[in-house]
Order: structure tokens, then sequence, then C-alpha cells
């Protein structure tokens, strides 16, 4: 009897021992449900903090889209078997008016990540309004996929996955580089061009 | 291949399932574990995941012991090491995965060779102590 229990404690305390290997396979890196809710400090010009929230979920056309409330800013993310896609509208403004190209998926994240990978799409738009000819060119492309730690607010992270994000549209480029953890998602995004960093203060995930 | 037959051959093939965080990315596939038994069971296995362009290959030894319910009904924890890769579009990232598996099968009894169905649950070591694969499976032991 003592031999057992001996045998399943020592089981026990192994089996909540972590490999990094493991873990990379079998974490969630984007976790959306409803009541998630991360806090970033925001650094730059200004500093202050932002509060991101998994508000629910909307169902159109058959698709459900995850609502996340960035700063009171609502964005919709689809979640499909290995892969996270932001949901956007396209829009120009012409002549003071806002012309809508429409929606596109644009891919955000591959999940599980895999260290070196890349990925990128472009979206072509053409419309008339008025009598113009208006055009649309949206790109996005994910490279530099790395496994790294990090230490934000004397928390260490593991597993972390670091990605750059290059985003060009209407000819105006933004790259921004963004860490996910293992079951916690986004904890680190930098701006170079605008020397802004968001750092994870705080985190609410629910199994 | 005739010594473990000699000391006891067991095969066990298994549609395996994901759990867990990951189970939306991870997809579905099959797992063959081939042992015996010589003081205390041994099976290797190999499973393998694939969906899209994403895909999982496992491979590895497992060691633990069988005890018996009745004649009829067997459990065997088993712990082991397995060799993983992850591949998507030519990106691959590898490792070791340390396991713990506990099969659970029922044995229909013959003469030559016993037929077994059951079910296995698989930990892998990811700091969260559940339940990471389930594997559906059937296979014999002579």
């Amino acid at each position: 009897m003592v031999k057992w229990a001996l045998t399943s404690l020592i089981l026990v305390l192994v089996l909540g021992c972590e490999n990094s290997f493991s873990t990379r396979m079998t974490a969630d890196y984007f976790p959306l449900k409803t009541g998630n809710n991360w806090v970033y400090d925001v650094k730059g010009e200004n500093n202050y903090q932002i509060e991101t929230e998994v508000t629910g979920i909307e169902v159109t056309q058959g698709d459900s889209l995850f609502l996340v409330d960035v700063g009171g800013e609502t964005q919709y993310f689809q979640r499909k078997s290995g892969i996270a896609n932001r949901v956007r509208e396209l829009f120009t403004n012409h002549d003071g008016d806002q012309v809508s190209f429409g929606i596109i998926y644009e891919p955000y994240l591959l999940l599980p990540p895999i260290e070196g990978e890349n990925w990128e799409r472009e979206f072509n738009f053409s419309s008339v309004h008025m009598g113009d000819s208006l055009e649309k060119v949206f790109f996005v492309s994910v490279d530099s996929v790395i496994s790294t730690s990090i230490t934000l607010n004397s928390e260490n992270y593991e597993n972390v996955y670091r990605i750059r994000r290059t985003i060009i549209e209407d000819g105006i480029s933004l790259i921004q580089y963004e860490w996910f953890a293992p079951n916690i998602g986004l904890i680190k995004k930098e701006i170079p061009a605008d020397s802004v960093v968001w750092e994870l203060t705080s985190f609410t995930v629910n199994e | 291949m005739s010594i473990i037959l000699l000391l006891g051959f067991n095969l066990f093939v298994s549609s395996s399932v994901p759990q867990g965080p990951a189970a939306t990315d991870t997809p579905s596939g099959f797992s063959v574990m081939v042992g015996g038994k010589y003081e205390v069971n041994y099976d290797f296995i190999a499973s393998y995941y694939s969906k899209n362009n994403y895909e999982v290959r496992l491979h590895g030894i497992l060691m633990g012991k069988e005890l018996y319910l009745g004649k009829n009904f067997s459990i065997l924890p088993e712990i082991g090491l397995v060799k993983g890769k992850r591949i998507r579009e030519g990106s691959l990232e590898s490792g070791y995965s340390p396991l713990f598996l506990v099969r659970f099968a029922y044995l229909f009894s013959a003469e030559s060779s016993t037929f077994q169905i059951g079910f296995s649950l698989r930990e892998a070591f990811n700091g969260k102590v559940g339940t990471d694969f389930i594997d559906f499976g059937i296979g014999f032991r002579m």
C-alpha cells in the first residue's frame, strides 16, 4: 500500500514537470474564450494601460467570430483548425466618403506556431464610386518566427514564439514584433517605427 | 521479431484524438504500439497526425507493468520517451518528450491468441496534469 502511494505521489509530481517540446505541441498560443482578459502597459511617447477582452461570439453567415475588445475598439477573429484569422473590413476615403471594399480574412497566426515558418497574403480590390475607379491593396506578411524566452515585470515566460508582422496598406507599411506565450496569448508587442511597446501586466485565461 | 514473439507479442492499433488546449489545432491521427513482456511490459510506439499542411510524428519506447482486473480487463500504465517532429510547409521543429500512458483493455480470450479492444490516455509533460491524447483501438496479443 505504501509502495503504491509513493509511486502515485512521484508520478503526480513528475507529470507536473514541463518539457519544451510537449508544451509547444499541446499549448494554445491564441486562447479565445469569452471572458479572457489581458492588461498591457503601453510605453511610448505617452504611457498608459490598455485592456483587451474576449467579449463574445458572433455568428455571421455560418462563421463564428470572436469579438475582442482592444481598448474600446472591437476586433474580430475567426478560429479554424491550425489558424487564427483576423476578420476586418477594408475601407478607403474618397472625397469625404468612406468606401468599403468588403471583408477580408487576414491570416493572423498559424497554430501551433513552428520556428522558422512564414506566411503572407495580398488582397487586391477595385471598385467604382461616383464614377471614379478606386483600388485597394492590403498586404500582410509574417516571418522571423523564433522560439525564445522572455522576462516581463519579473515574470519569466518560456516557450514563447516571437513573430514579425508586416502590413502594407495604401502604400504605408507597418512593422511590428509580437510575442506569444503558451496558453496565454500575446504578451508583448513592439512597434519600432513609433517606439511603442506593449507589455503584459496581468491576465485571466479561462480553461 | 522472433525474440518478441517468444517473450509475448502485443499489438495495439488505434485512432488517436488530441485533447486539451491545442485540440482544435492538432489533427487526429493514428498510433501503433508493438510490444511484449519480459519482467516488465514494454512497447514501441509510433503516432502520426496530419491535416492540411500540419503534421506531427512521434515515436519512442514505453515501459510499465500490466495489472489485471479479473480475467478480461487489464490496465497498463507505462512511462517512456518519444522523439517528435512538428512540420508545416517545410518548417520543422523536433524534440524529445516524456510520455505517460495508461491503456485500458478488454481481452477476448481464445486458445492461441487474445484479441483486445480498449483505449489509452496519454499525458505529455507540458506542465499541466491531464489527458493530451486519447487512443481508441484494437489489437491482439500472443
